[in-house]
């Protein structure tokens, strides 16, 4: 029963990943691929300020993003939750529903919104608020919004069912007990539905620290991310230990993030 | 008030020395024509009961009869239709639920289960603004009271179940509220923790002096713990009265049929009378009675034994004279002490004093 | 409690507005005769019609098509006999959590990692290295969703097929199978809606003769647009809007035929 779907598992997973890791350890060859020697170059040089500058910038934005998406998704999910039965599979649906059109066409689609000869930018001279066009993409900002945008259906759900499980008897106990409405919601909901936004979080930080897409489709190319870093060395510069190495770092990131959300989910950890 | 009489009229009508003294000029709970309609269905139909204070209440009835829906509003976690309920003369339905001083001991506790037992405990008062040393002290308090000292550090996941019973006990009562409403307490126990449990409320009760309301299906629990009992069935009050007299006096059919088992008689003046099977004796067949009691010639059907009585069914000889005069049905159960040495098939005489057959206003 | 929030409805509203603007805008781009976000041509479909007549996109269109169905149907097999495996015969959390991680993962970690495992094992990049990545990262959820749909699954029932007389193997797939039927069914509906949007890691495991279609989107996007690649965006939409209703309607269906 094991035996294909592990032994594809072990060729096709197992062994990249370890190339990753052991790839990081050699020199690069002339036209990509690695050779002997072994050497800690490539992993000395993630220290170089450039590339440190590099690690914070992901972080900084895929967190950002998260954070964005936490405070956009969880009113959302709240409000879904009070919705009367019958439409709150529609409304969930209609969550998820552009999460399955393509990535890049969603991209796309702020191009077409934020360029200067885009429509918001239209619509502001066309209403006589601005003279020139706004600079409202190639920058940081339009990458975080292009992060939120693509993984915002990922944070919203795990809420929703975090709060769905709730169980509505225990916020009509703190009602009962004195609780005004706003009380309520702090001390009760948002710390049992605490494990559903941390899970929401994983969600959307994880994908977002290592995209290129958005930072070159919405960031203009202009900012170096985890993402870029790797492709292009090892497309352009054909340099693939360090794009192990970089890579490494960003296996090594998302892992430190996946076990403290584990840490803190247990700490949140309260209805079995 | 209204034209037709009501139960509550009749059983005012009834009252004697076996009720408790209940102050009906100054309730401390009020509710007059309630009423609560959920689409087509009628929750609660013109609902009046008066409670006063330091009194165990119980609210009884089979399920859908509107008693957990009645709690509810009480504790403002739902708003009534019609009629007004007032607590020490105030309006309480016009009160924000999370100010009414009215706590709620829920059917599955809903205790919080990110907070320990004390701060479970603590959560009420905590809402009150009281200052840290008094919560510190009243949740000691509370927890002795109720048999929890020493746990206050546990995890609700921790406790078993009538440990959590406790504490959502605890949290209730902490807070001194006007009335407190237990919505079927006893329910998820085991049968010997229940009796033991009983005792338990009745011993609280008395001890903080706060009017309990309990919401029970179960007559057998509200008859052992409580001073006064408003029987419900489909939304309508049907009596209320002490156990005693409910039992040895009910004044419709349902409650003399839902308050332990009974017969009915109906004999051809279209009149009705409930006759407890503890008050029918089994006589031998050659064993005459001659006290100016009933006899009635029966045979033995059916015997079940609980342990401390028996009932005995028996099918009744319709063509004994008395049978017909009284309008005895086709079988009756009678209540035996202990086990008995009649066995199905034997003929037998049933006798009662003509003073045990209640009557019953349909 | 859970009285209507005015509030909250009204922030549902524009996180609604938010999430579907930006789509519905190139929807109305794509009847724009003009073609360009900068004015209003009028109404018309022409941009439809060059579409299908754009030999790039139907390209892609085949070859991301010839990778999907391939890698629906290996990962769907893969995935299910691993999901009945690591269910049975499993209980090393570490090892369970290995066969879910290429669904976590970032993908640009498994586009890399199968890249240098092609070029280290000489293999040459084209639609059948693509095809078989796109298996293991489908294959990976495949396994979720079945072993999700196991816990449903009673297995008292192949032990009684097998005291009837039945065969290992048989008893597997004469009882386990149906009951397990809807969420291969799931699966495999998840698998070919993954390979066909993904991008990554085709993007480092295709050759240069043969790109998949998101692929042909991306050079579109990056180097020079079309206009009808709105027309595209529209298409695209509709499809996934088909796809998830009519999985949203099968799992209402089998969940209750299922549901024995």
């Amino acid at each position: 029963m094991l035996g294909p779907g592990g032994l594809y598992f072990a060729v096709f997973f197992v062994v990249p990943l370890v190339l990753v890791v052991g790839y990081a350890f050699l020199t690069p060859s002339r036209f990509g691929g690695a050779q002997r020697p072994v050497t800690l170059d490539s992993i000395t040089r993630l220290g170089e300020p450039v590339y440190r500058g590099v690690i914070t910038t992901s972080i900084t934005l895929a967190l950002a993003a998260t954070i964005i998406a936490l405070v956009i998704g969880y009113p959302a999910a709240l409000a879904i939750s009070k919705l009367p039965q019958r439409w709150r599979t529609v409304a969930l649906v209609a969550i998820v529903l552009p999460f399955w059109t393509n990535f890049l066409i969603r991209m796309y689609a702020w191009i077409v919104l934020l360029n200067n000869e885009g429509l918001i930018n239209r619509l502001l001279r066309g209403m006589s608020i601005v003279d020139e066009p706004v600079a409202l993409m190639n920058n940081r900002p339009a990458i975080v919004l292009g992060f939120v945008y693509a993984y915002l259906p990922l944070m919203i759900l795990p809420l929703y069912a975090a709060i769905e499980r709730l169980d509505p008897q225990l916020a009509e106990a703190a009602t009962n007990l004195g609780a005004s409405p706003i009380t309520r919601f702090r001390t009760v909901t948002l710390p049992l539905t605490a494990q559903g936004a941390l899970t929401g979080a994983l969600f959307v930080f994880i994908p977002s620290l290592a995209n290129f897409i958005v930072p070159e489709l919405l960031g203009g190319g202009k900012t170096a991310t985890l993402g870029t870093l790797v492709r292009d060395q090892y497309l352009k510069a054909r340099d693939w230990p360090f794009g192990a190495s970089v890579t490494m770092v960003v296996l090594v990131i998302v892992g430190g993030v996946v076990v403290l959300q584990g840490r803190l989910s247990k700490r949140a950890g309260a209805a079995a | 008030m209204t034209d037709a009489p009501t139960s509550v009229e009749l059983t005012a009508t009834r009252s004697d020395a076996h009720d408790s003294p209940a102050n009906e000029s100054n309730p401390l709970l009020g509710m007059v024509g309630v009423m609560r309609r959920f689409g087509d269905v009628v929750a609660l139909d013109d609902v009046n009961i008066d409670i006063v204070g330091n009194e165990f209440f119980s609210l009884l009835g089979p399920s859908g009869c509107g008693k957990t829906t009645l709690l509810r509003i009480i504790a403002g976690l739902d708003d009534p239709d019609g009629g007004s309920i007032t607590l020490d003369g105030d309006d309480l339905v016009a009160m924000p639920a999370h100010r009414r001083p009215v706590n709620l001991m829920f059917q599955s506790y809903a205790l919080f289960p990110h907070l320990n037992v004390e701060r479970n405990v603590a959560y009420g008062l905590q809402r009150e603004r009281r200052p840290k040393a008094e919560v510190r002290t009243r949740v000691g308090e509370a927890l002795e009271t109720v048999g929890l000292d020493g746990l206050g550090k546990r995890r609700i996941n921790q406790l078993s179940g009538g440990q959590r019973q406790r504490v959502a006990l605890a949290r209730a009562i902490v807070k001194r509220p006007r009335i407190l409403l237990l919505d079927e307490p006893l329910g998820a126990l085991d049968k010997q923790i229940r009796i033991q449990m009983q005792q338990e409320l009745k011993r609280l009760q008395h001890e903080v002096g706060i009017t309990f309301v309990v919401v029970t299906h179960d007559q057998e629990e509200a008859m052992s713990m409580a001073d006064r009992i408003a029987v419900l069935r489909d939304g309508r009050v049907e009596q209320i009265a002490s156990p005693e007299t409910l039992f040895e006096r009910p004044a419709t059919r349902f409650v003399a049929e839902f308050i332990g088992r009974t017969n009915m008689l109906e004999p051809s003046d279209g009149r009705l009378f409930s006759l407890r099977p503890e008050q029918l004796r089994l006589l031998s067949a050659d064993t005459a009675a001659s006290t100016g009691a009933r006899t009635m010639a029966a045979t033995v059907r059916d015997i079940q034994f609980y342990g401390g009585v028996s009932h005995c069914t028996v099918q009744t000889d319709l063509s004994d004279p008395t049978a017909s005069m009284v309008g005895a049905p086709p079988s009756i159960v009678v209540a035996l002490i202990g086990s008995t040495v009649v066995r199905p098939g034997d003929d037998v005489v049933v006798s009662w004093k003509p003073e045990h057959e209640v009557e019953i206003q349909r | 409690m859970s009285r209507p929030s005015w509030w909250g409805r009204i922030h549902l509203g524009f996180t609604y507005a938010f999430l579907y603007v930006p789509i519905l805008v190139l929807v109305g781009l794509s009847f724009n005769e003009s073609g360009l976000a900068t004015s209003w041509g009028g109404f018309s479909t022409k941009w439809y019609g060059e579409l299908s007549r754009n030999d790039d996109v139907q390209e892609g269109l085949r070859n991301t098509l010839i990778v999907a169905v391939g890698a629906t149907v290996l990962a769907t097999i893969i995935g299910t006999l691993l999901a009945v495996g690591i269910s049975r015969h499993v209980r090393n959390p570490v090892i369970e959590s290995a066969f879910v991680a290429p669904a976590v993962m970032p993908d640009i970690v498994l586009a890399v990692g199968l890249l240098m495992l092609f070029t280290a094992a000489d293999f040459t990049l084209g639609l059948t290295s693509v095809l078989l990545s796109h298996t293991l990262f489908c294959a990976a959820f495949v396994t979720a969703v079945v072993r999700t749909r196991l816990q449903h699954v009673d297995a008292s029932l192949e032990e009684a097929a097998r005291d009837l007389g039945d065969s290992a193997v048989g008893a597997f797939v004469r009882v386990t199978l149906p009951s397990l039927a809807p969420g291969i069914l799931a699966g495999a509906l998840l698998a070919f809606t993954l390979s066909i949007d993904e991008f990554v890691i085709a993007f480092f495991t295709n050759g240069p003769t043969s790109p998949t279609l998101p692929q042909v989107i991306y050079s579109n996007v990056r180097f020079g647009v079309k206009p009808d690649i709105n027309a595209l965006a529209a298409v695209l939409l509709l499809v996934s809007m088909i796809v998830v209703l009519s999985a949203q309607r099968l799992a209402r269906l089998t969940d209750s035929i299922g549901q024995q």
